[in-house]
């Protein structure tokens, strides 16, 4: 029984063909009678019987030819130039991380075009540029609410007195 | 002079445009090959090789040298088909058609070739996208468990674990095939 289940650590060895003509006679001695291991090289060697087809299988010409179109393009083109960016190529343009971008998908303009999400640099930066408008009603906002006292803090200055230090250079 | 493929990427990354189509050249068939079988779909495997590719160039500069580029290439293959197959399902289920394929001339033959491979994808139908994944890599990449470990973010013993319970499953599905394919045989007799 021992015996048996040592022989079983073998089955990666015999399966990728690399144990020598005695431990591979071995291990056929052992196939025939040890189900388990039957059944594992048997599955192996079905698929590998489906694969043999793939391995002359290779990749149309005219799909070569726009993909080498497109990696030339991109190879040309500086990120920086890039109208239309992937979902990694926007997250490294809003300097976030991909995951932190797929957060707030709903509130990034994007569009999707054969099953995929794309992002349109012009719209970003029109995105952005209201973005740094609303940000900038909410500071207003919270300086106005300054003025009236309502957050001044013990010993800090009102917007008046910090503009007052500022422009006689106590800074 | 042969350049190896992690020599070939750190020269890309320095700016050599050619290392890069070298390293297009060796591998365009191989991720082709790899994503068909996960995918089923040659149109979506011609995605998936222009995908990977791009994002091969764009991750120049995150490129360890100290890594195998085949390694690193085929986890950025693994990730993007799962992209693909999240996509793809999320259009099934909106009820769009797969794309068609437009040229009947050289597709058609292409398209021909692959209905060889109908058998397997039948075999692999019951599995889980990501054992899909791992056994191709093994079987059809003929990657060892370290590399595919590296590449599936599992240990050595989980990847053996689970090549163990792939093949269990298989071996049920390669049953049911033959025997629909006898029955076939039998009834076209």
């Amino acid at each position: 029984m021992n015996r048996n289940l040592n022989e079983c650590r073998y089955l990666e060895s015999f399966l990728a063909g690399k144990l020598n003509s005695v431990e591979h006679e071995s291990f056929m001695s052992h196939l025939s009678i040890c189900a388990e291991c039957w059944t594992q090289a048997e599955s192996a060697r079905t698929l590998r019987m489906a694969l043999e087809p793939f391995s002359e299988l290779a990749m149309p010409d005219d799909a070569d030819l726009r993909i080498r179109i497109a990696l030339d393009h991109q190879l040309r083109t500086p990120l920086a130039d890039r109208e239309v960016m992937d979902i990694e190529e926007t997250a490294a343009f809003l300097g976030i991380t991909v995951p932190e971008l797929v957060n707030c998908l709903d509130n990034v303009p994007a569009f999707e075009v054969a099953g995929r999400i794309r992002f349109n640099r012009e719209r970003l930066i029109r995105w952005m540029e209201l973005k740094e408008r609303g940000l900038f009603r909410e500071i207003s906002h919270d300086r106005s609410l300054m003025k009236s006292n309502i957050l001044t803090f013990p010993g800090g200055l009102s917007d008046e007195q910090h503009d007052e230090k500022a422009n006689s250079g106590s800074f | 002079m042969r350049f190896s493929d992690e020599e070939l990427m750190v020269m890309f990354a320095a700016g050599t445009t050619d290392a890069f189509t070298m390293l297009y050249e060796r591998y365009r068939h191989r991720v082709f090959r790899f994503a068909v079988a996960c995918l089923g779909s040659p149109a979506d495997a011609e995605d998936a090789v222009q995908d990977v590719f791009l994002r091969v160039a764009g991750a120049a500069d995150k490129y360890q040298p100290a890594d195998r580029f085949r390694s690193w290439l085929f986890q950025i293959s693994a990730n993007r088909i799962r992209d693909i197959g999240r996509n793809r399902k999320r259009w099934d289920m909106r009820n769009h058609s797969s794309k068609p394929l437009p040229d009947p001339g050289d597709r058609g033959r292409f398209e021909q070739r692959l209905v060889a491979c109908d058998t397997l994808q039948r075999l692999l139908a019951g599995l889980q996208p990501e054992d899909k994944i791992l056994v191709l890599l093994k079987e059809l990449e003929g990657l060892d468990g370290l590399s595919i470990a590296g590449i599936m973010g599992l240990t050595p013993e989980a990847v053996r674990v689970r090549l163990h319970r792939i093949r269990a499953v298989l071996k049920s599905a390669g049953a049911v095939n033959d025997q629909e394919v006898s029955k076939s045989t039998e009834e076209g007799r």
